[in-house]
């Protein structure tokens, strides 16, 4: 089906995309404009029906493929990816808690986790998007996200820190992060 | 504000200091004047952010550290509020440039006397809505959509490589190199800009001029910008429906519509612009407008979370006594009702009829539909260059004054001013989301970037007016100081400034004026544009029709970037595109950027410039 989808939408866009795209010369006197509604219906005229037809079967490619989608996910064709979500905000939750308050004592291992954390754990949360889409529901998600986006700005505010030698900022920046983690983690376990 | 760092969350690291704010208005200032007379004389705008950057990095942290011995000074978050606000004042040039000369030009004979605080004010309301539209609009698509906004990358890039390590360094060093390398050999001749491949087969098998076969292999050009590649090379499996859709246009659309007889039967290099300009572009526009009406009703849910999440966030910031780190939902009321009263003053300036009297209708009307404009208008801009880095600037442009001239009934001066407002409205919003994204990246507080840059927004468009009313003044006589009929340009002399996009606005002025507007298109275009996001891929509407707004070269060159991106991800894994792909793409952006720049100047300079075009 997922294929007969895609064709569908494709066949659909390239006919609607070829009629859009037709020439419908309006013929006036010398010295005068065209109606804008004479120029639309000698396109319709033209272009219309063939026009429709590929908007039609776009729309109809559209929904089959939005359909396939919808039935591979309550087929649980992502359930690894949403079982894992969680477990790997749970995981940027630890590894925040094991930068060093004192980072100025430790700047190495307080770039080690924080790197770790922007670089290797965020990412790989990020790539379950659209599988904890379909389990949350937009709405849900946009909220859920919004804390873990707090997360991520701090983390890396304080990764900043770190390089700019502001280290009295970190614990701030950290305790924020952690904030961001723990509401988003709440959101993603509801 | 105080050159100390500033109050509440993050007392102690510098973000908003008056040495950040001071650089980015004296850079943003120089840029725009610069980048206005830039415009003028070549027709294109140039981005101001990673050359704010790389100053903030020399003068903040080189001089502020070495010089003046100010401890931890030019943080990377100092830095990135200095590139904010340069760029953010910078980014009126290029709206500016692309409308207000055209009024100048098309002369007081189409447009009538005119005063000149209407369009100042428009201008300055386009500025602030750009930045209250993306209030709602950063949640959705940096944090929610995950946009990757490839500047705003690259820019964050190099705020951060002072931490990242040497191999990254190393990396955007490589890619600066390459690029600066390659443009020089395209500037100097030894290497052509674009790649004509379906023009090379197109020789090899003797194939003519005409037909579709023609128009499939004459429009087959990857353009060698690297900037384009790198943008590809950040957006990877996320921008190949851009790509995908330029594949469309030029090998499944146009050539049937040449095959069915219905391209003008010209040849060569004619029939290219013939079935791009009459045909494939304005249907992009079509499908733009269309693909992001219907991106804001299927993104409802989304947005409808966002604004809870903000309001959540700004009633928990007042509970516990401090500030949110965004601007509440309640900011975007206010700004969108001011821009409403700023443009129904400026409509009812220049609704006035011969008699004296003010159409309050045609004011009222033109008000409501600008507003509501601006604001789907900043919408389609932050999409399109979220994930592409391109800004269907002109064609929004040209959008807006087609609405305004027919619904003010052929008021070229309210269309123009209002053309004004939306130009800057977009560019302001494309310019404060990538910095946002550069923000995020470095952990900026965005509600500081986005007051600094309400704090300055009214510098850009005052500049940009200012110089090129200057310019205008320049002429023999204080008047004609630019345009092809300006005495510079009749008499080749080297102080030419052609005004080329204003030029480009003058002709659709006239075009729409003489009933030439292909509104046939648009309308066929926006249904197409409603359907495609009825597909299960986010903003696909506004790719595709971004892909036929632009030519072909771009588009193929961009895919070849996303193409590259999905391939090193399958061969080599996540790690490595972080690691080595990201800087080098950003070191390419940043590369082609400065390079153009210094060659620009260069060019300005020993008065080598001529006419040029832009989209």
């Amino acid at each position: 089906m997922r294929w007969v989808g895609m064709l569908l939408f494709l066949a659909g866009i390239g006919l609607a995309g070829v009629y859009a795209s037709r020439p419908a010369p309006v013929e006036v006197e010398e010295g005068e404009s065209p109606d804008p509604a004479e120029q639309v219906s000698t396109w319709w005229s033209l272009a219309g029906w063939p026009f429709t037809a590929g908007a039609v079967m776009m729309v109809l490619g559209g929904l089959v493929a939005r359909r396939d989608r919808g039935a591979t996910t309550a087929a649980g064709g992502h359930a690894k990816d949403e079982e894992k979500a969680p477990a790997l905000v749970r995981r940027i939750r630890e590894r925040l808690d094991e930068v060093p308050e004192d980072a100025r004592a430790e700047p190495e291992k307080a770039k080690q986790r924080l790197d770790e954390v922007i670089e290797d754990l965020i990412p790989r949360v990020l790539d379950r998007r659209e599988a904890m889409i379909a389990r949350m529901g937009l709405g849900d998600f946009a909220e859920m996200i919004g804390h873990f986006a707090q997360m991520e700005r701090n983390a890396a505010r304080a990764w900043s820190c770190l390089i700019d030698e502001a280290y009295d900022e970190i614990p701030a920046c950290l305790e924020r992060a952690r904030d961001g983690a723990d509401r988003a983690l709440e959101r993603l376990e509801r | 504000m105080s050159d100390t760092p500033s109050g509440e969350a993050g007392a102690g690291y510098r973000e908003v200091t008056i040495s950040a704010v001071v650089l980015g208005v004296l850079t943003g200032a120089l840029m725009t004047a610069a980048f206005v007379y830039i415009g003028l004389k070549l027709g294109f705008g140039l981005a101001g952010s990673t050359v704010a950057a790389i100053l903030g990095f020399a003068l903040l942290r080189g001089v502020g550290r070495g010089v003046f011995g100010i401890r931890g000074a030019g943080s990377i978050v100092e830095n990135n509020i200095n590139q904010t606000i340069a760029s953010g004042i910078n980014t009126a040039s290029a709206g500016v440039v692309f409308t207000f000369p055209a009024l100048l030009l098309l002369g007081e004979e189409v447009v009538g006397e005119f005063e000149l605080w209407p369009i100042l004010v428009a201008a300055i309301a386009g500025s602030f809505m750009g930045i209250v539209i993306i209030i709602p609009l950063r949640k959705q698509m940096i944090e929610i959509e995950r946009l990757r906004f490839p500047t705003g990358i690259a820019v964050g890039t190099i705020l951060r490589s002072p931490g990242a390590g040497p191999k990254k360094a190393m990396y955007l060093g490589v890619g600066f190199v390459f690029a600066l390398a390659l443009t020089l050999l395209i500037k100097f001749g030894a290497l052509p800009g674009t790649l004509p491949i379906g023009g090379w087969i197109q020789s090899a098998l003797g194939i003519g001029n005409h037909g579709a076969g023609a128009l499939l292999l004459m429009g087959t050009a990857v353009s060698l910008s690297m900037a384009n590649v790198g943008a590809g090379l950040l957006s990877g499996r996320g921008g190949l429906p851009f790509a995908l859709g330029g594949i469309l246009a030029w090998w499944i659309i146009g050539p049937t519509v040449v095959q069915a007889g219905w391209a003008p039967n010209v040849g060569g290099d004619d029939l290219v612009g013939a079935v791009y300009g009459t045909m494939l572009r304005p249907t992009g526009i079509g499908i733009l407008i269309g693909g992001a009406l219907a991106g804001v009703i299927a993104a409802f849910p989304a947005i409808r979370g966002a604004f809870r999440s903000l309001s959540a966030a700004s009633k928990l910031a007042r509970q516990s006594g401090g500030a949110a780190e965004e601007l509440p939902p309640r900011v975007l009321v206010i700004g969108l009702a001011l821009a409403f009263f700023a443009l129904l003053a400026v409509a009812t300036t220049d609704a006035r009829t011969d008699t004296g009297a003010i159409d309050w209708g045609v004011a009222l009307l033109v008000a409501v539909a600008g507003t509501l404009w601006l604001g789907l208008a900043g919408l389609i801009v932050a999409q399109a260059t979220g994930a592409t880095d391109i800004s269907p600037l002109s064609g929004l442009a040209l959008i807006a004054v087609t609405l305004m001239l027919g619904l003010s009934g052929g008021n070229v001066l309210l269309a123009v001013t209002i053309g004004v407002a939306v130009c800057i409205a977009t560019n302001q919003c494309a310019d404060m989301m990538s910095d946002l994204k550069t923000g995020h990246l470095v952990g900026s507080i965005p509600r500081r970037q986005q007051l600094v840059q309400f704090g300055v927004a009214w510098i850009g468009p005052a500049i940009a007016i200012g110089t090129t009313l200057l310019l205008w003044a320049g002429g023999p006589g204080g008047t004609d100081g630019f345009g092809p009929e300006s005495w510079a340009c009749q008499n080749e002399q080297p102080d030419c400034l052609p005004a080329p996009q204003a030029g480009v606005l003058q002709g659709m002025i006239q075009s729409v004026l003489g009933g030439d507007a292909p509104l046939d298109k648009y309308l066929a275009g926006t249904v197409i544009g409603g359907g495609l996001a009825l597909f299960p891929i986010g903003g696909l509407g506004v790719l595709i029709g971004l892909a036929m707004y632009l030519p072909f070269e771009i588009t193929l060159g961009y895919g070849v970037g996303c193409g590259l991106h999905i391939l090193l991800d399958k061969l080599k894994g996540k790690r490595f595109v972080g690691d080595v792909i990201v800087p080098l793409a950003a070191g390419l952006i940043v590369g082609e950027a400065l390079t153009s720049l210094t060659l620009t100047l260069i060019t300005l300079v020993t008065g080598a410039g001529g006419g040029g075009g832009g989209h």
